[in-house]
């Protein structure tokens, strides 16, 4: 009885793992794809080969999951209403439904924020599913509670910010009040269904949740405190890479589908942060100090209109994904082509596109409609798009339809070079072959040559992205990609062809690689930084091991306060 | 026997130097203070101390000087009215009176609005007393200067002011920077005149009778008379001189020469045994006028730079520079009040008690590790020492510190230069982040993530007086080679011996308007011509004329022209057509030997 039930859902693979206590090792892993519309279902694709002889032993089961912060991404929150008390004023918010009771004014005659409640249109207010009344500057509970009091008197399901979140700094307040009530029954359907599908293999070991800052917390804490869990994917990466091996100090690096997360440790620590940031907004939850990097096999590789192979940050659904669930894309690869000496500024050779969303297409023009309808049919490559329709590729203006949100963009990625080199072997290789022949075509060199300039941009990439990490974590606020002085020296390093000058930079501790890409791309990196790669063993499944081994237990608060955080983990 | 001088009036030293004509064997060479309220005092302290007694057999007399640029960078410099035509919008200028006089030219410079003669002259006698000198600066004028030629007249009819035209200084398109260049051109009559006065006047009294040449900013000479009317051409002049100094001591085809003096540390290149030269102009002070000059990317380190030390988070920190000021040492030794002041300074006495400007600088820490004895090595070590206490830390380790400090800032400097020395110069040491970037090849932190290596592909050619004690720990640390050689502090001196005479010209021919003529742009004049043929014979003969001419002005007739010619096409790029845009000729006259 001392095996414990690592699992990770993330947004590509769900991972999970035995953690044998007693061996201090890992015993048994399995990987299923995440299946977005219920993560339940990719959790028990991901346990159908436990052995049965395992199940009896399994004393806790821990889970980590992307569920928050994807919901978070993805989302507006426009089921939650947000009334707030006094003059806004300076950072907006990413809500849209607020409205303002303006009591700061109650000294010039204005009524009492009560009294403004009680006048409150209810057509304005009637659809929302949650309402957070929110007062201003230092929080205010009972200014708030007569607030809610006249509104809950109503029928209306109205809470306060101060009864979530009692931070000091309103805007972190009020955003972590929306943010976790809006994630309150995605929780509990995860929780419950959890439970359903435990039960139906015949698990019965309680079930722990991991939170942002590494700790596992209860159920009931979750699911009152849903927002803990954002940024525990990363975390539970971290945590394996830590159990995983033994050095002190190194750079880790989880590479998955969407990003790059990187992390310093010291003397095998990391830094906490009290105060998350997503989306441009900071939420009072802990987090580990862990820097992402839009660099991951969905990355989209293109000619950027100087004519340079370029990689992200833009990023697209690999072709070769896409290939296997639609296979005349290929077909409208090779069959359509880009008119002789027509220059593309916002569009790429191997593009495609698919529908994203079934929202009304009210919004937009006859044209931009009939060609959402187009792609909502099935999705097309652009030059099957262009001829169709009649226009040149740049004139469909399909980057703005991608803006919008009604369609999503394919194209060629890290993923596709993978499996053209054979080292991935999921989906389809044959597209990507279609696509990596047009694009050398494009750049007037052989398929060889172009994919081992793609390959090196890929490695450059990453090895600048290790830099600005360690930048990032030394607390600076340099973004090198936003001054030519720091690209000149990057590039100098990058490079190696100036007659003048050659940098070289190296990092000095060892740099520690998980997540599923991890092996193909990151030995590059490390030999451009002059250190060494370490890719421990079981490093694909990292993050549900973290998930398994970790064992510190988070405290259930009754609202989430400001904290101040001892410095270290 | 027949000898050259060379003599380079500096901001703090003098140089002078004895060169064998046939062999160009240095004879002997010396070095005095320059005196900034009498040039004269100087130059003759200078030429007093060569070991030298055959005066009368010099043959030529070339000097070189940094007076422009410092007046360029101090704002000093003559009154100057500015005359401008054909253009109404207001322009960021130096210090000058601006003054609007009407007529028009379009870009093809073509007259648009005649000149008002009545007007202008009424304007020009109104000038205010103090005025010095006047630049005329029309719009388009480098495509058709009739306007300023014209005003040109009325000036020197109306006044007996020194007046310069902007066609005649500049030849590349863009009215503002010709404006600016013409007013800065304006500023420097008086210094530059006072300057060859005073060289003439020492030079008499030795009984030296040779023409007198000056190193222009592009390292080639020109005489006296051609300087009067281009002491723009001086701004460079004196780092000109110690690059090609630097070079001819060497003779190496590709290195940095890095010339540190007491105010600043210029760093130039040479690339195939070239001197990068700019045409368009190169960074002084504020502005950037137009005119032909080295590549020198100019930094505020020196041996007397001011060294600043103040505490930041329980960390030293040392500043260095921009600005000089007299080291302590020096100011000791001239004196006694000074000196006595110093050496009884406590750690608690305010560092600037021994007035404004004295104050320490690498060169007291020189003296005080006993790399200098110069000057008054006691002053400094007691000041130094003081120093350290005040900090808490030993006085070893204060001048360890120095010395790092400067190896850093030297670096910076040539990693700086490498950048400047490409075609679109990028300011590195002004970038935070890239600042960040190139401290991690200082950084010694046991748990340093990151760190850089900077490696000079060039060797280092350095001169001047303070770069044996400061370069060699630079250099290792851009992995490159250091070469100091014998000389190198009289360098300059020497560049300016053997600078060359040379005169270049450019013209264009291009397409008319019309598309049915060919349009030929000369310095001095705008022609259009039949056929292509006729037009590129036209360019080249009228080039010649020009340089020939201008030889001919430096006293020099003998000489050989060569013309280049540069054909620009611009390609279509679906269909790869290529058409004809224009062609550009260069022209360069060469003394024959």
């Amino acid at each position: 009885m001392s095996q414990i039930l690592g699992i990770d859902a993330g947004g590509t693979t769900t991972n999970a793992v035995i953690y044998d206590r007693a061996a201090d090792d890992i015993i048994w892993k399995s990987q299923a794809f995440t299946t977005n519309e219920a993560l339940s279902l990719g959790i028990l694709k991901s346990l159908f080969s436990l052995p049965k002889n395992i199940k009896p032993k399994i004393e806790e089961v821990h889970l980590s999951t992307t569920l928050a912060t994807n919901y978070i991404l993805e989302n507006d929150f426009s089921n939650i209403g947000l009334i707030i008390i006094g003059d806004m004023i300076g950072r907006p918010f990413p809500f849209k439904n607020l409205y303002q009771l303006k009591c700061s004014e109650v000294g010039n005659g204005k009524l009492p924020a009560a009294a403004q409640a009680d006048m409150i249109d209810h057509s304005l207010i009637s659809d929302f599913e949650h309402i957070i009344v929110a007062s201003l500057g230092s929080p205010d509970p009972e200014l708030e509670n007569d607030v809610c009091r006249v509104l809950n008197a109503k029928g209306f399901p109205a809470i306060t910010a101060t009864s979530i979140c009692t931070s000091m700094d309103w805007h972190i307040r009020i955003s972590t009040a929306v943010f976790n009530t809006g994630l309150i029954p995605l929780m509990q359907d995860l929780i419950e269904s959890m439970y359903s599908v435990l039960s139906d293999l015949d698990i019965n070991a309680p079930l722990k949740i991991m939170c942002g800052d590494g700790k596992l917390a209860h159920p009931d804490t979750v699911m009152r405190f849903p927002i803990f869990t954002i940024m525990s994917g990363p975390a539970a990466s971290v945590a394996g890479g830590l159990f995983l091996c033994n050095e002190d100090d190194f750079l880790l690096i989880d590479m998955g589908g969407t990003s790059a997360d990187i992390t310093r440790i010291i003397d095998r620590r990391i830094q906490r942060k009290g105060i998350s940031t997503i989306r441009d907004n900071s939420i009072q939850a802990e987090s580990l100090n862990i820097k992402s990097f839009p660099a991951g096999g969905d990355s989209q590789i293109y000619y950027s209109h100087l004519g340079q192979l370029t990689v992200g940050p833009e990023k697209a659904i690999p072709l070769c994904l896409a290939g296997s669930r639609w296979p005349h894309l290929e077909e409208e690869l090779r069959s359509y082509h880009r008119p002789k000496g027509y220059e593309m500024f916002t569009v790429n050779d191997t593009d495609c596109f698919c529908s994203c969303s079934t929202r009304s297409l009210s919004a937009l023009n006859q044209a931009d409609r009939n060609l959402v309808e187009e792609i909502r049919k099935k999705p097309h490559s652009l030059f099957y798009l262009s001829e169709k329709f009649g226009k040149d590729a740049d004139s469909l203006h399909l980057d703005r339809l991608i803006n919008l949100g009604y369609i999503q963009k394919i194209s060629f990625t890290p993923t596709d070079i993978l499996h053209i080199l054979g080292q991935y072997t999921e989906w389809d290789r044959s597209i990507s072959h279609t696509a990596a022949n047009i694009m050398s075509k494009v750049g007037d060199m052989s398929m060889q040559k172009f994919l081992s300039i793609a390959e090196a941009r890929i490695t450059d990439q990453l090895a600048f992205y290790c830099m600005q990490s360690i930048s990032d974590f030394e607390n600076h606020k340099f973004d090198f990609r936003d001054s030519r002085a720091t690209q000149y020296i990057i590039d100098h390093f990058l490079n190696k062809i100036d007659p003048y000058l050659l940098v070289i930079f190296k990092i000095t501790k060892p740099i520690v690689a998980v997540g599923a890409p991890a092996r193909c791309w990151l030995p590059k990196v490390a030999t451009k930084l002059g250190t060494e790669i370490i890719i421990p063993h079981h490093f694909e499944s990292a993050n549900a091991v973290g998930v398994a081994v970790s064992n510190s237990m988070a405290e259930h608060p009754d609202v989430i306060t400001e904290k101040i955080l001892e410095k270290n983990l | 026997m027949k000898y050259i001088l060379g003599i380079d009036t500096g901001g703090t030293n003098t140089d002078s130097v004895i060169l064998e004509k046939e062999t160009l064997a240095i004879i002997a060479h010396s070095k005095a203070f320059t005196t900034h309220d009498d040039l004269r005092v100087g130059i003759e302290a200078s030429l007093d101390a060569l070991d030298f007694k055959d005066f009368a057999d010099i043959c030529q007399v070339s000097l070189s000087t940094t007076l422009a640029t410092n007046s360029i960078v101090e704002k000093r410099g003559c009154n100057v009215a500015l005359l401008l035509s054909g253009y109404d919008e207001d322009i960021d200028l130096p210090k000058c009176d601006c003054i609007k006089i009407g007529g028009r030219l379009d870009i093809r410079g073509r007259e648009r609005l005649s000149l008002s003669e009545e007007n202008i002259r009424m304007k020009i006698r109104n000038l205010p007393e103090y005025v010095e000198a006047v630049a005329i600066s029309g719009y388009a004028s480098i495509r058709n200067p009739m306007h300023e030629i014209h005003i040109q007249k009325i000036v020197s009819e109306e006044t007996g002011l020194p007046c310069f035209c902007a066609h005649e200084l500049s030849g590349t398109l863009g009215f503002r920077e010709r404006t600016v260049t013409a007013v800065l051109n304006a500023s420097l009559i008086c210094i530059v005149s006072d300057f060859i006065a005073s060289a003439k006047d020492a030079l008499q009294r030795k009984g030296i009778h040779a023409p007198l040449m000056i190193v222009r900013s592009d390292g080639s000479l020109m005489s006296e008379e051609v300087a009067k009317t281009r002491p723009i051409d001086t701004i460079l002049s004196g780092p000109a001189a110690s690059i090609l100094g630097a070079k001819h001591l060497t003779k190496i085809d590709n290195a940095f020469v890095l010339d540190m003096g007491g105010t600043t540390t210029d760093i130039a290149d040479i690339s195939n045994s070239l001197i990068t030269i700019d045409d368009d102009g190169s960074e002084v002070g504020t502005w950037k006028p137009r005119c032909r000059a080295v590549r020198v990317s100019t930094h505020g380190i020196g041996g007397d730079s001011r060294l600043r030390f103040d505490y930041d988070d329980t960390k030293l920190n040392i500043t260095i520079g921009p600005e000089k000021v007299t080291p302590i040492c020096v100011a000791a030794h001239d004196s006694a009040h000074i000196r006595r002041k110093a050496l009884s300074l406590t750690a608690a006495d305010a560092m600037d008690s021994l007035g404004p400007d004295v104050a320490l600088t690498p060169t007291d820490f020189l003296h005080a590790s006993g790399e200098y004895t110069e000057w008054d090595a006691e002053a400094s070590t007691h000041v130094i020492k003081i120093t350290a206490e005040r900090f808490h830390i030993k006085t070893n380790r204060l001048i360890q510190e120095v010395k790092n400090s400067m190896t850093k800032k030297l670096t910076f400097a040539c990693l700086q230069s490498t950048a400047n020395f490409r075609k679109d110069p990028v300011n590195l040491l002004d970038d935070e982040a890239a600042v960040y970037l190139m401290e991690k090849a200082f950084v010694k932190k046991r748990k340093e993530f990151l760190c850089a290596d900077f490696h000079l592909r060039k060797p280092v050619i350095a001169v001047g007086a303070p770069v044996k004690a400061w370069l060699p720990d630079a250099c290792q640390k851009m992995h490159t080679m250091l070469m100091i050689p014998p000389n190198a502090d009289v360098a300059n001196a020497i560049g300016a011996a053997i600078a060359p005479v040379r005169e270049i010209a450019r013209a264009l021919v291009r397409p008319s308007v019309q598309g049915d003529m060919f349009t030929v742009f000369l310095p001095e004049e705008r022609a259009e011509l039949k056929t292509y043929d006729e037009a590129a014979d036209y360019a080249k003969t009228k080039l010649e004329i020009s340089v020939r001419q201008r030889m001919g002005l430096h006293g020099k007739s003998d000489c050989t022209v060569n013309i280049e010619e540069k054909t620009i096409n611009a390609e279509i790029f679906s269909s790869g057509n290529k058409y004809w845009i224009e062609t550009r000729f260069y022209a360069e006259a060469i003394l024959n030997s």
